[in-house]
């Protein structure tokens, strides 16, 4: 396999625009795709429409705002395990695999139990300190002698992911009913998505400019400790900082949808093959890929056997898993 | 400028490798730390740059402790090529060779011209001018080395420390990375300072070594002064017939028999 160059040529950063136009795209048909279909041409129409028409109705107030949660949540999830790889300079790294997305999941639910009247920015910030909290226990149990081994650290965080996993489990068996319904959305759905979700989501958005910015740090973390510290970086501070961010990323997602664990693996993996590895962009090209990852198998989930839904990471993880394996096929003949 | 230790004592969690060490590096001249395997001559060099904290005592550049200055400050005086540096995947040698301006760009301001001129000198300097746009894993082992040293030439210092950069080359690419070394130290004035495992390399390129043994500084000379058969004895158990290099007037170490512990 013919090898990316580190910074892309004029003609593949032109992937970027058009990425953008894909995504956009998916989004309107995804929108016309339901009980009641409508053409592309006619939910142009309808997303300007302000007369209050059916149509209108049914895509401004219903399918809209669950396009724009599949859109971010995606975009969340695979910047998110982008930064992740690129710090932990490891290519299997993902939110879910140090402990992050499991962390926000059980924190959301202790939040939603033990607040049930809680304003609704309350549930992401809560799952923020759960996923903070579950990969600080990562990290904790993976530093040895001050120093934090890269293979320790997503060895430890399968192990811590897997415990959160089933003391979430544990505790929504438990739970009073109610409150397992409010929770549907962390089986990995982008099902009964409004507009409140969308509202929920918006501030966390701010932080993808944020791991933009971040993204020559993250190019010099990508060299070994040893050539990034000697050019004056402060290794355990930027690190520190660019995982924060990954943090926050992965958390908002895992409120808005759950865990889908694979569009964080599998999106960067993608835009590291299509535009290499310089994180100028590789962030927007990995978080334009994960966007219309989720669109497209949430359109999918809603299309296949109406009017049964199959939810969105169900999907993600049906188209993921044979990808992820060629990927690994692939990186293995490099070696 | 100065560059010195001040009762250095370093090691690994529990276990001290050089304890208490005083050591001046002579300024616009090449130095080479030579010593047996384990005899802590990386890890002296790894804590002058910066890459490894004191237990106690410290670096001093200019009478400051370095461990104390900002990172990008320390940056600015000294580059340090580590033994086995690995960079991002795909990587170009021009591209490798600018992240060699970190240390002196601010945050969210990348570039400026005094950058792309240190870039273009750095690129010459190594010969690498040619090979620019290739990207590092295409290249030969000596021609990886010469774009490694390239990123260390367009950090601007005037310190470039180096650990054992003529290892995993054959003898000619070997060659090739000393004499470029030698000539940068001559053009310059870089103060040079590495590691070597071959005493005639080291005494052939270097004006000054520093033979080290258990974590201590056994002598500290010109390459004449130093490669005594005592020393030779003491320091690398070896014994050795001591000649002078016919083409530099260097003594030349060819080796006969393992030494005798009295």
């Amino acid at each position: 396999m013919k090898l990316n160059p580190f910074v892309p040529s004029t003609q593949a950063s032109s992937l970027i625009p058009l990425l953008l136009l894909i995504a956009v795209a998916c989004s309107i048909v995804s929108i016309g795709i339901g009980a009641i279909r409508i053409p592309p041409l006619e939910v142009i129409q309808a997303l300007f429409d302000s007369s209050g028409s059916i149509n209108a109705r049914i895509v401004q107030e219903l399918r809209l705002p669950r396009i724009v949660v599949a859109l971010i949540c995606g975009a969340l999830f695979a910047v998110s395990g982008t930064m992740l790889q690129g710090v932990v300079r490891n290519p299997l790294a993902s939110p879910d695999l140090v402990g992050v997305g499991a962390g926000a999941g059980v924190f959301a639910v202790i939040t939603l139990i033990l607040l049930p009247s809680a304003p609704s920015w309350l549930l992401p910030v809560g799952a923020f300190v759960g996923a903070w909290l579950g990969f600080a226990l990562v990290l904790l149990l993976a530093q040895k002698g001050g120093e934090i081994a890269p293979v320790r650290v997503a060895l430890i965080g399968i192990a811590v992911g897997a415990a959160l996993g089933a003391v979430q489990q544990l505790i929504l068996v438990r739970a009073p009913d109610d409150i397992g319904h409010a929770l549907i959305f962390l089986a990995g759905t982008v099902y009964g998505a409004d507009w409140s979700r969308v509202e929920r989501l918006l501030p966390w958005l701010a932080l993808l400019p944020v791991a933009w910015v971040l993204a020559y740090k993250l190019d010099v973390l990508a060299f070994s400790d040893d050539v990034a510290s000697g050019l004056g970086m402060r290794l355990m501070l930027a690190r520190v900082v660019c995982m924060s961010v990954a943090v926050a990323l992965a958390a908002a997602a895992v409120t808005g949808v759950g865990v889908l664990g694979f569009v964080g693996l599998i999106a960067p993996h993608a835009a590291r093959l299509l535009i290499g590895a310089k994180h100028t962009f590789l962030i927007p090209t990995s978080g334009l890929l994960g966007a219309i990852l989720v669109v497209c198998a949430d359109a999918l989930g809603r299309g296949l056997i109406p009017p049964i839904e199959v939810p969105a990471g169900i999907l993600t993880t049906l188209i993921g898993a044979p990808y992820f394996l060629a990927l690994m096929r692939q990186q293995g003949k490099i070696k | 400028m100065r560059l010195e230790t001040q009762h250095l004592s370093l090691g690994y969690e529990d276990k001290i490798i050089v304890e208490d060490l005083n050591l001046t590096l002579e300024m616009g001249k090449i130095t080479t730390i030579i010593g047996s395997n384990g005899c802590g001559k990386s890890t002296i060099l790894r804590s002058i740059a910066r890459l490894l904290k004191p237990k106690m005592g410290a670096v001093l550049l200019d009478g400051k402790a370095i461990h104390t200055l900002p990172s990008k400050t320390v940056a600015q005086q000294l580059a340090i090529l580590p033994q086995t540096p690995t960079a991002p995947e795909g990587i170009t040698v021009e591209a490798l060779v600018r992240f060699g301006r970190y240390p002196h760009q601010k945050f969210l301001q990348p570039r400026n011209p005094q950058d792309d001129l240190a870039i273009e000198q750095a690129l010459e300097q190594t010969k690498m001018l040619e090979l620019r746009t290739r990207p590092l894993e295409t290249l030969s082992g000596g021609q990886r080395q010469r774009a490694w040293i390239a990123m260390s030439l367009a950090q601007d210092t005037p310190i470039l420390l180096l650990d054992e950069p003529t290892t995993y080359l054959d003898i000619k690419h070997q060659l090739e990375v000393l004499h470029l070394l030698e000539e940068l130290n001559a053009k310059t004035g870089k103060t040079v300072v590495m590691v070597l495992h071959d005493l005639n390399q080291a005494a052939r390129y270097s004006h000054q070594l520093i033979a080290v043994q258990d974590g201590r500084v056994m002598a500290q000379n010109t390459p004449e002064l130093v490669l005594t058969n005592q020393v030779v004895r003491d320091v690398f158990g070896i014994e050795a017939h001591l000649i002078l290099d016919p083409s530099n007037g260097k003594p030349h170490v060819i080796p006969f028999a393992l030494a005798v512990k009295k």
